[in-house]
């Protein structure tokens, strides 16, 4: 034991508190949190395990065509891969996660179990329905397997506001939860519309500035939202970091709401200055929030940047790049190569390396508290970061930020080399991660078993 | 009373218990706030590092099994107590090693 702990030891035994050594504690109320696993960690494993799935598709679909980025962004082909990555990957990732973390920050037990799983159910059919229906332009099937997600994330939508409604705790960062929700239900409502209007042709529209608009809802205004406000409690969760207050969150998260709400209506009808105007909200938003997650991270005890954490801030970087990429899109009007860069960016460089860097923290803590949490006081427990490979996770930072930004610079260019060498190096990078959450997942069915002489 | 249970024990059994997110003993982390022994009953004060810790529900039912399963102690009773709160002042210098926190 070392000389801190005997130094607590005396100061107990002196029962007097010893300056440095325990404070004396006070009475207060016994509660605990609540119940930290969403139905044993079984739901957020689920919705993580079918999303990476998804991702796994996605990424071979991509290594194996990779010209595809080459074609125009409005492509069936192209808005079928998207639909892989944004439904498919990375909002069942993100469901997930809202199951496990929002009952868990808002100190409200977990209900819904049922409705948790027929949402999964709802969301991985509609997925499987819209994606073929998408590469072979039947917007007939689009419109009905949106029908079954948006029914998905109805489901959703009231387990947050049920959570929402019954916390003493409401606070900026809960209250961004309620707002991705909301704008995730106005993303799947106006694509399901799209999609309907498409095969019936109800009345006539621009269909790419609705394209543009639906975009920006769901990756501005679920994904941007949802990560701006979660990440002042993960960050500093994950480093013993501060946050000091939330008013700072607060006015950064309205700027965004702000900024959505002009940026997206402006899009659907082609009005530049909204276009313009929203998006200047939205950066001066991603500025407060740098500026406050700065603040944060200087009051950091954990020092070593770990490669999840590394891969959340690349991503986080690299929206804020996607962000000023579309500024200047405003003024390259119909510059279809430029928009998919900045699409790429924004999605494979931003929000799934923010995504999947959480995951690298947030995969390994589930299954420990599910396989080792109740063996604690009975025998000694690993460390949650004991369970994965930092190895493959820092191999994965690396893989991913090249092939993000070959990517980016392929489909900018045009050009298939730089394409394929960029949908490569992705692949090779979602391997690695692939390979350090199975060797997490591995201790669900093969748990590590420490002795007392090497916890 | 058994002799050989002494608040120095309970110490060393409370830290072989490990905090999953830091890979810290719960004593070098500064959540154990007090120990105290009458007869075979163990009382322990503890926190931890928020209100709102995913583990907490973990790490004390972990003290309440660790203490129940020391020979001699008939009773335990481990108080979660939020004041004084924990902050990072309260970790150990080992603790702070640990962390490259050097300050």
């Amino acid at each position: 034991m070392n000389g801190n702990v005997s130094a607590n030891l005396a100061a107990v035994s002196r029962t007097a508190p010893a300056a440095g050594g325990p404070p004396a504690a006070r009475a207060g109320t016994p509660r605990l949190p609540v119940s930290p696993l969403a139905a044993g960690a079984t739901i957020p494993l689920a919705f993580i395990a079918t999303g990476f799935a998804a991702g796994a598709i996605g990424t071979a679909w991509l290594a194996l065509a990779p010209a595809m980025l080459a074609l125009p962004h409005v492509h069936p082909q192209v808005v079928a891969l998207a639909h892989v990555w944004l439904l498919g990957c990375l909002l069942t990732i993100c469901c997930g996660a809202i199951y496990q973390l929002l009952p868990v920050l808002a100190n409200v037990p977990f209900a819904g179990r049922r409705q948790a799983w027929t949402h999964l159910a709802l969301h991985a059919a509609g997925v499987a329905l819209m994606v073929p229906a998408f590469a072979s332009a039947r917007m007939g099937l689009v419109a009905a397997g949106g029908m079954l997600v948006a029914a998905g994330v109805v489901l959703l939508s009231v387990a947050v506001a049920r959570v929402l409604r019954a916390t003493t705790r409401l606070d900026p960062i809960l209250l961004a939860f309620g707002a991705a929700t909301a704008w995730l239900l106005v993303t799947v409502a106006v694509g399901v519309l799209l999609a309907a209007n498409l095969h019936f042709g109800w009345f006539g529209v621009d269909v790419l500035a609705v394209l543009r608009a639906h975009a920006h809802l769901g990756v501005g205004g679920f994904f941007v939202t949802l990560l701006q406000g979660a990440l002042f409690r993960l960050v500093p969760m994950f480093t013993l970091g501060e946050l000091r207050g939330t008013r700072r969150v607060g006015v950064a998260l309205a700027a965004s709401q702000l900024g959505l709400l002009v940026l997206v209506p402006a899009l659907g009808l082609g009005r530049t200055r909204g276009v313009l105007a929203g998006a200047a909200l939205l950066a001066g938003s991603f500025v407060l929030t740098a500026f406050e997650l700065r603040r944060v991270w200087a009051t950091r005890r954990k020092r070593a940047l770990e490669p999840g954490l590394r891969g959340f801030f690349l991503g986080l970087g690299a929206l804020g790049l996607a962000a000023l990429l579309g500024t200047a899109l405003t003024a390259t009007e119909g510059n279809v190569r430029a928009a998919l860069a900045y699409g790429v960016l924004a999605v494979i460089g931003g929000v799934l390396a923010a995504v999947e860097g959480m995951l690298c923290k947030i995969v390994p803590f589930l299954v420990w508290m599910r396989v080792y949490g109740p063996r604690v006081g009975r025998q000694p427990t690993p460390a949650a970061a004991a369970l994965g490979s930092p190895r493959c996770e820092r191999a994965w930072v690396v893989l991913h930020a090249a092939g993000a930004l070959l990517l980016a610079a392929g489909a900018a260019a045009g050009e298939t080399r730089l394409l394929a060498a960029g949908a490569w190096a992705l692949a090779a990078g979602q391997i690695s991660l692939g390979a350090s959450l199975a060797q997490v997942a591995r201790h669900l069915w093969r748990p590590m078993i420490l002795t007392k002489a090497n916890p | 009373m058994n002799e050989s249970l002494t608040v120095e024990r309970v110490w060393s059994v409370l830290a072989t218990i490990l905090d999953p997110e830091f890979g810290l003993n719960i004593v070098d982390l500064g959540l154990i706030y007090d120990v105290t022994l009458a007869d075979d009953e163990v009382r322990v004060a503890m926190t931890l590092t928020s209100p709102g810790c995913p583990a907490g529900e973990m790490i004390h039912g972990g003290v309440q099994r660790a203490l129940e399963e020391m020979p001699g102690v008939g009773t335990v009773c481990v108080d979660l107590v939020w004041e004084p709160a924990w902050t990072p002042a309260m970790l150990t210098a080992a603790a702070r090693e640990h962390l490259g926190w050097t300050e």
